[in-house]
């Protein structure tokens, strides 16, 4: 695995009730150069994002107070937030989440078991198309 | 005319008779009236005791995977160095950890498809497609194990076979399971994978035969039973979690077909897969 270090050292917002996963994904992006924030439901995702809007959300979709689909919606129905990519990370697997995480606007969407690697791939697929979208919108 | 005072009484008698019959009739009735409620309610209570497995069976595995989530993560995460470089020593135990989360995953997502496949929320996903591709495919894919072991692996398809209408991922993953099944249990020799078509039945006949250690005849239904390696002692020298075949036995009577088994102890053994040309959606 080539650690290639962002150069803009991107926020990533990880959202998860269970601290083992939050701490272990967060050891692992910031080895590889990201910014890393935490939250454990969905209302302190939102508070989150308001206050250090990131440039990725990973949003577990089963959250206590307010879950990661509803935050998704909220997310995605603010004009300040809705450009933030969110990838939903679910661990069940025989319900329709993946649909259900579509409709509420994720944009992309992986099953627990995710090993680090594999989330570290998907974050920095999400980053691409938006990071392009911003230069053309600044130039 | 009057009838006969005999007759009369025959007439009566008769009537009784006939009466007797219809209350008897009604009773009868009554009784597979309520039989036959009976029978629903109970056939209502089996589908929820069904729905009620399932789900329960789908929190199962989301609560093992859950915690097996962050044991494999963790230990990637130290395996590549991540918290610090480990010793040669500290590296095997770490891979000892991971090889059998991995194993523990494995077992569970089989579970989980057995489960999917008897609630019926194993969707099949139909396509046409040509069978040699398939089987080239697969044989791509089982070059990893070829390579680690000291057999030839090789395959005889005919030339102008048709189309098959199917679900692809489905045939693939059986077949690949007699692969790995069969680079399983050969030391030496061949693997050998072959397809045939008969226009008269208009069915496949896609197998894989080696020169492994074979199953005796009375062992030929017994493989594929849930959790069955024949030796329960060869689960641990030969790996896999003895789902294989009785998912594989199940996809195939989903995709309509059956696999069949020819073997002797000591000669190797033949699985084959028999598919029809056409699967008819449901």
């Amino acid at each position: 695995m080539s650690r290639k270090l962002p150069r803009h050292r991107p926020l990533v917002l990880l959202v998860d009730d269970f601290g083992d996963a939050r701490e272990m994904y967060a050891e692992y992006l910031e080895f590889f150069g990201f910014r890393v924030e935490q939250a454990s439901t969905g209302q302190e995702a939102l508070d989150h994002v308001a206050k250090h809007p990131p440039d990725v959300v990973l949003m577990d979709l089963s959250l206590p107070v307010m879950d990661g689909l509803e935050a998704t919606r909220r997310l995605k129905a603010n004009a300040r937030t809705q450009h933030i990519p969110v990838i939903a990370v679910t661990g069940h697997a025989l319900s329709a989440t993946a649909d259900s995480a579509a409709e509420a606007g994720c944009d992309a969407f992986v099953t627990k078991p995710c090993l680090p690697h594999r989330l570290l791939g998907e974050i920095r697929r999400a980053l691409q198309p938006h990071l392009r979208g911003r230069r053309r919108r600044a130039s | 005319m009057a009838p006969p005072a005999g007759r009369a009484a025959l007439h009566e008698r008769l009537k009784r008779a006939s009466a007797q019959l219809e209350a008897k009739i009604q009773i009868a009735t009554l009784e597979l009236a309520e039989q036959n409620e009976l029978l629903q309610r109970q056939s209502a209570e089996i589908e929820r005791a069904a729905a009620a497995k399932s789900q329960f069976m789908a929190n199962v595995s989301h609560e093992l995977r859950t915690p097996l989530n962050i044991v494999l993560g963790s230990t990637r995460i130290l395996l590549q160095g991540v918290s610090g470089a480990l010793s040669e020593a500290q590296k095997r135990n770490v891979g000892r950890i991971d090889s059998n989360a991995r194993h523990l995953l494995r077992t569970i997502n089989e579970i989980l498809d057995i489960t999917r496949i008897e609630t019926g929320r194993m969707p099949l996903r139909l396509s046409t497609f040509a069978v040699s591709d398939l089987v080239e495919e697969v044989l791509a894919e089982a070059e990893l194990l070829s390579a680690r072991s000291r057999l030839t692996l090789s395959s005889e398809v005919p030339k102008g076979l048709p189309r098959m209408h199917s679900d692809r991922e489905k045939v693939k993953r059986i077949v690949l399971h007699f692969l790995s099944n069969a680079f399983k249990f050969t030391r030496e020799g061949r693997v050998i994978v072959q397809v045939a078509y008969r226009a008269s039945s208009r069915r496949f006949a896609i197998s894989v035969a080696d020169t492994g250690i074979g199953i005796s005849a009375t062992d030929h239904q017994r493989v594929f039973e849930d959790f069955r390696q024949l030796d329960e002692s060869t689960t641990r020298l030969y790996g896999g979690t003895g789902l294989g075949l009785s998912i594989s036995r199940r996809l195939a009577t989903m995709l309509d077909g059956r696999i069949t088994l020819k073997s002797a102890l000591g000669e190797g053994s033949t699985f084959t897969l028999h598919l029809p040309r056409r699967l008819a959606q449901a």
